[in-house]
């Protein structure tokens, strides 16, 4: 419980790069958590100035606005170092005549230079920034602080927003009043991370607040079936809580985030809890179900033990949070429930109830039904594909395709140029030639020192000449060249923007266009789509490795305590989840790693039907099995009805395994 | 940011040319001109002299002949810039059309303090701008017959 008091407040982790830990390398998780809260709104019209206009609207809108004259102000007094490639490469090669004609033609000319000539005397910061033309994507420029396009009878602004801190409520709010508010004839089309959590976290938030609401009816009204009363509510409530605090607590005291799925996969707890209390209160006490209670404890726990061995962080971290609260609902059930309980109401001529009753057929159905079922495991789908898991809204998918086209992005692609400071990898980006990175826009200061140094070459040379053909005081570099020190661009600036939203704090992210691909081993190609599908991959075969070595801890365990009966026990268990993978197969559910890790929970809860089918003696073992099954299935199986794949085929998961095993796990018996 | 200055100065142009409530607008125009550039900050004056082709809503010709000759181009669309026979191109996308329309772009009111337009025979023969900085830029403008 301290450890929960203290550690709750940091919140869990919900980045599906962090679930598959190492498997996707530091790089691609540092460039997935800068994204995460970060997101473009592409605004596009046929009026230059409408575009304009809606893209300050919605800056506003977002998080205050900035003005257009921004980005000079953050270069102002710091352009000693700017150098356009074009004059760059004509000072290195001694072309500097060339470069202080083009200054004087643009002094003559009849646009004024952008920089006061006291610091740029001849233009070539001026020049600089003509030359970020197409810098972000071919054909785009920046215009009052972002990149603009301007074609014929098309306009379009792109607004990189920052949506850190806020809930995805408001995330959701935002992206509905901003067609509201755009100038007649623009539309705005949304992208980024932070566009999908949001829509995704609503979707689920409305989806789990219903089905929590008619699992928690469906619950109280099968308990109430069973006890014919409502105080089994009171010694359940206790059970789930303090299962839930204990669970919880063990997993904040390990990791100081740990992953929401956790919590996801934790809810097993809430079946597991509800066959101990139900069992116990049924009996008129634990004492009466001890043994079974226990045989089914152990069990459980062997099946996750080996979890806590696991690769994946978030599979450690499920097997601690089942296994911590599911041991604080076993002593409390064990201890505060050693006496005393409902029972059961037993209807004579139902004697231990009906499904005890031998049904002839029953066997020959139970093996038909297996065959039957097993045959699909033939269309089964192993999958990593992320579609597998994840759809976006439609509406939005349609945008990121817009946007991408527009930005003439490389699909899923990005160029990541490694280093531990900015100022590395903006070396790194120059010395790889990458195309659109940052070191475009901000040189790195090792680039800017350079550039100073060639500037002083073109002025030794061309500065007499200059100031005669000018009128201007020959030009002088500073003894000090003033250069531009991304780290100290002022807060909210848009050159401070456009670095937040590029520097990941393991390197540079920048769009890969065309087939780039870099000699530098220090920057890297990376495909999102195909890194995250790989992880994935190798997620699954860890996982799987995995559950074989639970299944044979099950196996020695139980043969350990049942000894010859072991069989009679692992046996519908094992039918069960073979069922389960051909039914999966059957209906086209993708069996993906988050189906995977359903089979662990289906491991433990299958073998409790087993075990209280066989192991009790309490008349009313069976029904109280039925009732535990119906439950688990309305607080599990209601999943299959979310539009959250990743929920929704967990749930199909858990309704087909959670049946099968009640059914194969009937003990028959002959009538009479 | 280029693209910005010369987008007030083309408009600047565009407007001075295109006024409806000048007695007579020409639709295209061609002639010589002097400008003088003043750099508020270093008090040093610059000399220019060329020659212009305007049609109205087509194109907009600035060629500066003396000192250093250059060439600046602007459709609705595109701008370009030559020196010494090398150009760059790059994108404009103005709307103007009409003299009012220029005021209500945000690039004109940014920089420039004022623009006056002394016109004589129905023709601008002067035009004088004030930058937001303080630097001026004076032209004499005499049309070709």
């Amino acid at each position: 419980m301290l450890a929960l008091a203290l550690r709750v407040g940091n919140g869990v982790e919900t980045d599906m790069f962090a679930m598959a830990g190492d498997s996707f390398g530091p790089d691609i998780q540092a460039a997935a958590a800068a994204s995460a809260d970060r997101a473009r709104v592409l605004l596009e019209g046929t009026g230059r100035e409408e575009v304009i206009r809606a893209a300050h609207m919605v800056r506003a809108l977002v998080g205050g606005e900035r003005s257009g004259t921004d980005l000079l102000r953050d270069l102002r007094g710091c352009t000693d170092g700017l150098l356009s490639p074009q004059d760059r490469a004509l000072i290195s090669s001694n072309a500097t005549a060339a470069v202080r004609e083009a200054a004087e033609a643009r002094l003559f000319s009849l646009a004024p230079p952008l920089f006061s000539v006291k610091d740029d005397p001849m233009l070539l910061a001026s020049s600089f920034l003509e030359s970020l033309d197409g810098f972000l994507a071919p054909g785009w420029s920046i215009h009052d602080g972002m990149p603009v396009m301007f074609e014929e009878g098309r306009a379009s602004a792109l607004v990189a927003l920052s949506l850190k801190g806020r809930s995805p409520r408001e995330v959701v709010e935002i992206m509905e009043r901003i067609p509201g508010e755009l100038p007649s004839g623009v539309t705005a089309r949304f992208s980024g991370a932070a566009f999908h959590a949001a829509l995704s976290a609503r979707r689920v938030e409305r989806e789990i607040g219903f089905l929590s609401g008619a699992s928690l009816v469906l619950v109280l009204v099968l308990g109430w079936m069973l006890f014919r009363s409502l105080s089994f509510v009171a010694p359940l409530v206790v059970a789930l809580a303090s299962g839930g605090i204990a669970a919880a607590g063990a997993l904040f005291a390990a990791w100081p985030r740990p992953h929401a799925i956790a919590f996801v996969f934790g809810t097993s707890l809430i079946g597991l809890s509800v066959d101990y209390v139900y069992h116990a209160r049924a009996a008129g006490g634990a004492r009466s179900v001890l043994r079974p209670l226990t045989q089914s404890f152990a069990t459980t726990m062997a099946c996750f033990a080996p979890l806590l061995f696991a690769d994946l962080p978030v599979l450690r971290q499920m097997a601690l949070f089942t296994m911590a609260g599911l041991a604080a609902v076993y002593a409390g059930v064990a201890v505060f429930g050693w006496r005393g309980g409902d029972t059961v109401p037993v209807r004579h001529e139902e004697s231990s109830a009906p499904i005890f009753r031998s049904i002839p057929q029953f066997n020959i159905l139970r093996v038909v039904l297996f065959i039957v079922t097993a045959f699909g495991i033939v269309h089964l789908r192993p999958t990593a594909d992320p579609s597998a898991f994840y759809r976006p809204n439609a509406s939005l998918a349609a945008d990121e395709r817009a946007v991408a086209e527009r930005l003439s992005l490389g699909g899923a692609r990005i160029v990541f140029a490694r280093g531990d400071t900015l100022q590395e990898a903006l070396e790194h980006e120059e010395d790889a030639g990458v195309p659109f990175g940052l070191s475009r826009i901000i040189p790195s200061l090792k680039r800017q020192r350079e550039n100073a140094a060639l500037v002083e070459r073109l002025y030794a040379a061309e500065g007499a000449a200059y100031a005669e053909h000018t009128g201007l005081k020959h030009p002088v570099v500073p003894d000090e060249p003033r250069l531009l020190d991304p780290e100290k661009l002022p807060q909210g600036s848009s050159l401070g923007e456009l670095v937040a939203t590029m520097w990941t704090g393991r390197g540079l992210m920048s769009p890969c266009v065309g087939d780039f691909s870099p000699k530098d081993p220090r920057v890297q190609v990376i495909d999102m789509r195909e890194s995250t599908e790989s992880a994935f991959a190798r997620a699954f075969r860890s996982t799987r490795r995995l559950f074989v070595y639970s299944s044979a801890a099950l196996l020695v365990f139980l043969f350990a305590v049942f000894r010859r009966r072991a069989l009679s026990f692992a046996c519908p268990v094992a039918a069960a989840l073979v069922s389960t993978l051909g039914m999966l197969g059957w209906l086209g559910v993708p069996f993906t790693f988050f189906t995977l890790l359903s089979f662990f929970i289906l491991l433990g809860l299958g073998l409790d039907y087993t075990i209280f089918h066989r192991g009790a003696d309490a008349p009313t073992a069976g029904r109280t099995v039925l009732f535990a099954f119906l439950t688990s299935l309305a607080g599990l199986g209601l999943l299959s009805f979310t539009a959250f794949p990743v929920t929704r085929d967990m749930g199909i998961t858990f309704a087909f395994g959670l049946f099968f095993a009640y059914v194969f796990s009937m003990r028959v018996v002959k009538a009479g | 940011m280029m693209r910005k200055t010369f987008i007030l100065i083309f408009v600047a142009a565009m407007a001075a040319f295109a006024d409806p409530e000048l007695a007579s607008v020409p639709d295209s125009a061609h002639g010589t001109f002097v400008q003088r550039r003043t750099l508020a900050d270093v008090g040093v004056t610059l000399v220019s002299r060329g020659e212009f082709r305007f049609e109205k809503g087509r194109f907009f010709e600035w060629k500066v002949v003396k000192p250093v000759p250059s060439v600046f181009f602007a459709t609705p669309t595109n701008w370009s810039f030559t020196v010494r026979g090398k150009t760059t191109s790059h994108p404009l996308g103005v709307d103007v059309s009409s003299f009012s329309d220029v005021f209500r772009i945000k690039e004109m009111r940014e920089n420039v303090k004022n623009v006056e337009v002394s016109p004589e025979s129905g023709f601008p023969c002067k035009v004088d701008i004030l930058f937001n900085n303080g630097d001026k830029v004076g032209i004499e403008l005499v049309q070709s017959r």
